[in-house]
């Protein structure tokens, strides 16, 4: 079966990440597929490639980095909740002429569309948020 | 990528839609939040308003959700959206069908008229068959 | 029939919520702050729930995290991640509570 997943909360202030990215793990231990990560509200903060937690802590950024390298998986942050985050790539720190982008190359800047593309086309879609 | 929706596994129980077109699910958004307090309202809203240009949606509204419908909202002081008129559009948009319960309302001491649209209030055992009868359930 | 998520401890009325709208042929999965629903002193609730033969899951990594190994009601069965996936393929939606 396919899995959209839905993050919907922002690392290390809740667990909904964390559980997610759990949950994103055993979809393609299992042998399912992953048609979407789609990270909304505060979700959008996975994508930070800033973050910088202790190291004997999980490193959720580079948890969902792993998750999408190795395994293909798409990792889509809402556009509309990471501009109002202060979530932009390289194209949306320009157009706003922002110092700097912080949105890792492997998370993907895309409308809601793709949240209900997701869905739609997905057996399954599951949230996580808090 | 994923590859072209529809192609792969059969479409899940309650779509109808042949192989080579992306199954027609309908979608129930749940609104569960207080407005203001945190910002799910309003991100919610907008996923409902993006889901009507694809396919069937309806709304529910539980707990203090419903406060996102109350009217005489003013956030002009707060300086933040008032995205409860936002509801009024709804309509415009092809989204009809608002649901609340009755308990809910009756818990906080509201009514219909209360409220800037007007939703379908439904027991809690409607509430079980709305909840089944839709494909897919996005909370916000 | 549906699969709900509650992620929320007794304190909140998540569960509450969730116990009155899951049906017959549902299952509940408490993760995060929710295994607490389903412990020792905390679970009049997901007994209610157990007695009416809907079945009562819990994720494992949860509850070992939180020292309620010893403390989970009877009749809540642990899950890793993989049985979640499962469980989720089994059921035709998922609903979030918290």
């Amino acid at each position: 079966m396919r899995f959209t997943i839905v993050v919907q909360g922002g690392p290390y202030t809740s667990q909904a990440s964390l559980s997610a990215w759990h949950f994103a793990r055993a979809v393609v231990a299992t042998g399912h597929e992953i048609y979407r990560v789609f990270f909304y509200h505060d979700g959008v903060y996975n994508g930070n490639s800033l973050l910088t937690p202790p190291q004997d802590e999980t490193d959720l950024h580079m948890a969902w980095c792993t998750l999408g390298r190795d395994h293909g998986c798409e990792l889509v942050v809402c556009i509309a909740s990471a501009l109002r985050r202060g979530m932009l790539d390289d194209g949306e720190a320009r157009r706003y002429e922002k110092p700097l982008a912080n949105l890792n190359k492997l998370f993907i800047v895309s409308g809601l569309g793709q949240l209900i593309d997701g869905a739609i086309s997905a057996d399954r879609t599951v949230t996580f948020g808090n | 990528m994923p590859a072209n929706p529809g192609t792969q596994n059969a479409p899940s129980i309650g779509t109808t839609a042949g192989p080579a077109e992306r199954p027609n699910k309908t979608l129930l958004f749940v609104q569960s939040q207080a407005p203001h307090g945190t910002l799910y309202g309003q991100e919610g809203l907008d996923a409902i308003m993006m889901g009507s240009a694809f396919t069937e949606c309806a709304v529910l509204f539980v707990g203090d959700g419903i406060y996102q419908l109350l009217a005489n909202q003013d956030t002009s002081l707060l300086a933040s959206r008032n995205y409860s008129v936002s509801y009024r559009a709804l309509a415009d948009y092809g989204v009809e069908k608002l649901y609340c319960t009755e308990a809910d309302l009756q818990q906080r001491g509201l009514t219909v008229a209360d409220l800037v649209v007007t939703p379908c209030v439904i027991d809690s055992r409607a509430l079980q068959a709305l909840m089944t009868s839709f494909d897919v359930i996005l909370d916000f | 029939m549906i699969l709900h998520t509650l992620n929320k401890s007794p304190e909140h009325a998540a569960l509450g919520r969730c116990c009155e709208t899951i049906a017959t042929g549902d299952v509940l999965v408490l993760l995060e702050d929710g295994v607490y629903c389903g412990s020792a002193g905390r679970d009049r609730q997901v007994g209610e729930l157990l007695a009416q033969n809907i079945a009562v899951y819990a994720i494992n990594a949860d509850v070992q995290a939180r020292g309620l190994a010893v403390r989970m009601t009877r009749g809540v069965t642990l899950i890793d991640y993989e049985g979640f996936v499962q469980l989720c393929t089994e059921q035709a939606s998922s609903k979030r509570w918290g």
